[in-house]
């Protein structure tokens, strides 16, 4: 027998699939031939890393599409889409016959008619059917069945309810507007104009002039000549008689100008406010707030300014508008927390006013609260009252921890990695993880999926979404050149202060098991500033197509004064390996005025190597500068688009007030043209945020838990995400570590230095080719995880 | 099987739900299949609805000599066929699977062991892209659906020593895409 038929026999003895002699002798070629044994171990590897790639599940029950989709296909006469039109017609006649029966229908010809409506249900066929038969065209206006035909009258009705909530009430005001008349403006016939008074007098004067000169002329037929110092004060009495109703006439336009210019002032301040919303442009969270607080002075706001117009003095409105908005308010609402923590949104884009973002500036007694009408409040609202089922209160609670998340972009070496170095680091610091041998967050996902109505305290499912290796990673092609490694795993964590820091201060010694730690407080956190001195400069890894961008967005935020929770570790299931994941960069939640202003020196010193001040730059609305250049000096800069980052920055930063934090990266420049991510977020507990499209971009979205929250008193927690990502194979790390850039001076601050770099362990890392020299000098190195060993491939 | 009749009868009498119940108990399996056969979940969605679509209209003409199953992913296979014939090559699992949010779940609990695992994953499905089509169909049915030569014969219409020796040269070919990884894992 041939070596390849030999090998032939192997395969199907991996498989099981011999007679008991080509076993036989499969078994002892084995036996025999090493080169045999070593195929054989190769092809039982390759089965176990299918073992590894991901089982796709139908979201949904497709069956009621599936039999909708069958019966129009009946009704039509044809199959499913094209294909199914050359099936012939017997199948496709019997299947009409069925139809036809299921449904009571008495058709046994199986003759079919297209009708009007072509969701007509197969209830109607019938009658369908007979008109057909009648020979009579007869159009039927038919009731539409599906949400297609909805859509758009829904969508429709759904803009003109924007419009009419939203859009200021114009008629109102300009009935409003018009001035008084007297009889006298009528006779006159003076236009209610917004002519200036003087010049309405004046042309008043001028049209009434002819009148007057042949009232004059009549006159003087009738009663003859007067005096010359009589016409004179006839003219002039004439004229003060205009030039008075000109003036009247004038005033009120006045006053109606005055509310205009400030209700147009509203309108812009309420446009800004949108676009930071749907356009995704930079809004701090408190927007929901601002948003409803706005509008709860509007509508006094207006009343008052009304009310003053009627009277005949200046409107409200005007004083209204004129209040700086960063004056000491008393607001119609409390405060939500984070807004103390939020600096205000001025550099918001077309927002005219300078005061806060939370912005309300009218006074609690003339601006009783109103309905909330923007949907962040609604949103806000739900999940105040969430919260408030789970017994977290109400406002306060909904408010997040005054600060943002950490986010440390930590990369692990595969050795490492395969001890679960990470993990023992989590485990020696009494960071637990959540699942405390209980179910596992991909199980209580899966969970969740079944019964989503199920209790929103248990643990959230993460929802996923994995981003697809850049294009020049995307298969190799080369037999055995493996691509660089592009996992990516985040770990949310929210421990205590001297947790993450010693966390922290291991993970920045331990630099051969964590070639990368790049601490990225967030902006404003002030006392998450000395964090940054843990980070070790990040070196451009290599091949990197893309650069990541880490959303930081409101947790189901705990406020002072709660239950103590047990510290723990949310990890969250794989990000899936995305090659523009590397380089994470940090989109701050709010503009880092605070942190450059306020932060610690080490945070100022660290300003080089971190990223937060390049993000914040994004942040700000610089979102075409490369915000990774930060995180990932070089490579990743030059490879990923501005662009890409600027549209992640927007889109990140736009996002309203969320129970969740999401990560968001963006892949290389060629699938990166595609629509700009919209962001979604789910205040249901122990929904799945996320799940929706996303072109060109990965967005893991992180669910809050609010039955899980630790709550500390003192809000002392700190809300850290570490991101893993699997470091290059030791070859590859020590070639970029000749690129490395120099220590940043705040490494040098980093409150317990870091050991002295021992010797690069060796890595057998999953990518290099060429390393079995290299690992054998490794005593110890544990020996990679093995499937179990199958004990004969019969029983496959 | 036996159930599977079963629905079938009552589908062919008129219950539309009962085939219903097959939709519902063959559409991830199917759709697990052949997403990775296609490399694209958004064709894969749409190949198995049409396959089931197809199925129904068509359910009369099953012979029931093979496991529903098993003709169904024959309509399924010949759809992809005929729609990969027909349209440009769309986005791959990898990409589409970030436009869908659709990610398997974990069964490792250590962020580190996720993270290998990760990785280990986006190689062989890039590894198990770069094969051609005849392979990569032949291995994800012998490899993730675990199909059985004989059925795999059936469904690819092939004689059972064509499946056994395409089989073969399928997994030497991802072996040799894969060699790195795998001399790791046989050390």
């Amino acid at each position: 027998m041939s070596h390849e038929a030999d090998q032939e026999l192997l395969s199907a003895y991996l498989d099981g699939e011999l007679t008991a002699a080509e076993q036989a002798r499969v078994e002892r070629l084995l036996a025999d031939d090493p080169a045999y044994r070593q195929l054989y171990d190769e092809l039982r590897a390759l089965r176990t890393n299918f073992e590894t790639l991901p089982r796709f599940t139908l979201a949904k029950d497709i069956s009621s599409l599936v039999l909708r989709r069958a019966e129009q296909a009946m009704l039509h006469g044809t199959g499913p889409g094209q294909a199914s039109a050359r099936d012939g017609s017997k199948s496709a006649d019997g299947s009409q016959q069925r139809a036809g029966s299921a449904n009571g229908s008495s058709r046994s010809d199986g003759r079919m008619t297209r009708d009007v409506g072509s969701g007509m249900a197969a209830d109607e066929a019938g009658s369908t059917a007979d008109e057909a038969e009648s020979d009579v065209p007869v159009i039927r206006l038919r009731w539409p069945r599906g949400w297609r035909p909805w859509l758009w009258p829904a969508v429709a009705a759904a803009a003109a309810l924007y419009v009419a909530m939203f859009s200021p009430d114009r008629a109102p005001r300009k009935l409003a507007q018009a001035p008084p008349r007297d009889p006298a403006d009528i006779s006159i016939g003076a236009p209610a104009s917004d002519q200036p008074a003087e010049p309405l007098a004046e042309q008043e004067l001028g049209k009434r002039e002819p009148e007057l000169r042949a009232k004059k002329t009549s006159d003087a037929k009738s009663a003859g000549p007067k005096p010359a110092e009589e016409r004179a004060v006839d003219e002039k009495a004439v004229r003060q008689k205009v030039g008075e109703q000109a003036e009247k006439a004038a005033a009120a336009p006045q006053a109606a100008r005055n509310l205009e210019r400030a209700e147009n002032q509203l309108e812009r301040r309420d446009a800004a406010e949108r676009q930071q919303m749907d356009g995704l442009v930079p809004a701090a969270p408190q927007l929901a707030g601002s948003a409803s607080d706005k509008r709860t002075d509007r509508a006094p706001a207006r009343k008052a300014a009304e009310a003053e117009e009627s009277l005949g003095g200046v409107p409200a409105a005007n004083a209204a508008a004129a209040v700086p908005a960063n004056a000491p308010v008393a607001a119609a609402k409390p405060a939500p927390l984070e807004n103390a923590a939020a600096p205000s949104d001025k550099t918001a884009p077309g927002n005219d006013f300078a005061g806060p973002a939370n912005g309300a500036v009218a006074d609690a007694k003339a601006a009783p609260q109103q309905p909330a009408a923007m949907p962040s409040v609604e949103v806000a609202g739900k999940a105040n009252a969430q919260r408030a089922r789970f017994g977290q209160g109400g406002q306060g609670a909904l408010a997040p921890s005054p600060e943002g998340v950490l986010v440390v972009d930590c990369e692990v070496r595969p050795e490492a990695a395969r001890d679960g170095a990470f993990d023992a680091l989590l485990a020696k610091h009494k960071i637990s993880l959540e699942s405390g041998g209980g179910p596992m967050l991909a199980e209580a996902a899966a969970k969740k999926q079944e019964a989503p109505a199920a209790n929103g305290a248990e643990q959230a499912a993460p929802a996923l979404l994995a981003a697809g290796p850049a294009p020049d990673q995307r298969g190799a092609g080369k037999p055995g050149a493996a691509p660089a490694p592009t996992a990516v795993v985040p770990v949310y964590i929210e421990a205590s202060w001297p947790q993450i820091r010693a966390l922290l201060v291991e993970l920045n010694q331990r630099k051969e098991d964590f070639p990368i730690v790049q601490v990225m407080p967030a902006a404003g956190a002030r006392s998450q500033q000395q964090f940054a001195a843990f980070s070790r400069p990040a070196r451009a890894p290599a091949g990197l197509a893309g650069q990541a961008l880490v959303a930081q967005e409101q947790q189901a935020g705990a406020k002072d004064g709660g239950p103590q929770a047990p510290v723990m570790a949310s990890p969250q299931a794989p990000a899936a390996g995305g090659a523009a994941a590397q380089g994470v960069i940090v989109e701050p939640e709010r503009p880092v005025a605070a942190a450059d202003a306020g932060g610690s020196p080490s945070a100022a010193s660290k300003r080089d190597a971190s990223p937060t001040d390049a993000t914040a730059q994004a942040g700000k609305g610089n979102a075409s500068q490369p915000a990774a250049a930060g995180a990932a000096p070089s490579a990743t800069a030059s490879a990923a688009p501005a662009n890409a980052a600027g549209d992640g920055a927007k889109g990140v930063a736009a996002s309203e007030p969320r129970r969740g934090i999401a990560i968001q990266w963006n892949l290389a420049p060629a699938q990166s043209n595609r629509a700009p991510p919209t962001l979604s977020a789910s205040n249901e507990p122990g929904a799945i945020l996320g799940q929706q499209p996303q072109p060109g971009r990965g967005v893991i979205h992180f669910q809050s838990r609010p039955g899980s929250v630790i709550v500390v008193p003192g809000n002392q927690n700190v809300r850290a995400l570490f991101v893993l990502r699997l470091a290059p194979a030791t070859q590859a790390a020590d070639q970029a570590a000749g690129a490395r850039q120099p220590e940043p001076a705040a490494a040098s601050l980093s409150p317990e230095p870091a050991k002295a770099d021992p010797p690069s362990k060796p890595t057998p890392g999953v990518t290099s080719p060429e390393k079995g020299a290299a690992e054998s000098a490794v005593p110890g190195k544990p020996e990679p995880e093995k499937a179990a060993p199958e004990s004969s491939p019969s029983q496959e | 099987m036996t159930d599977d009749a079963q629905l079938i009868d009552e589908a062919l009498a008129g219950a539309s739900a009962a085939f219903g119940q097959l939709v519902v108990k063959y559409q991830d399996r199917l759709y697990n299949t052949v997403a990775h056969v296609l490399g694209s979940i958004d064709e894969a969605q749409d190949v198995v609805q049409d396959a089931f679509v197809q199925a129904f209209l068509k359910l009369e003409s099953f012979e029931r000599e093979s496991a529903f199953y098993t003709w169904l992913y024959r309509i399924a296979f010949n759809l992809a066929v005929t729609r990969r014939r027909r349209e440009k090559p769309t986005l791959s699992v990898e990409q589409a699977r970030e436009q869908t949010g659709e990610e398997p779940q974990s069964r490792c609990s250590s962020p580190a062991a996720r993270l290998e695992q990760q990785e280990r994953a986006r190689q062989v499905q890039a590894a198990l892209a770069q094969l051609t089509e005849e392979h990569r169909t032949i291995l994800v049915l012998r490899e993730i659906d675990g199909c059985c030569y004989e059925t795999i014969a059936e469904i690819l219409d092939l004689p059972v020593g064509t499946v056994r020796s395409r089989l073969h040269r399928a997994r030497m070919q991802l072996r040799d895409q894969l060699k790195a990884l795998l001399q790791e894992d046989c050390r």
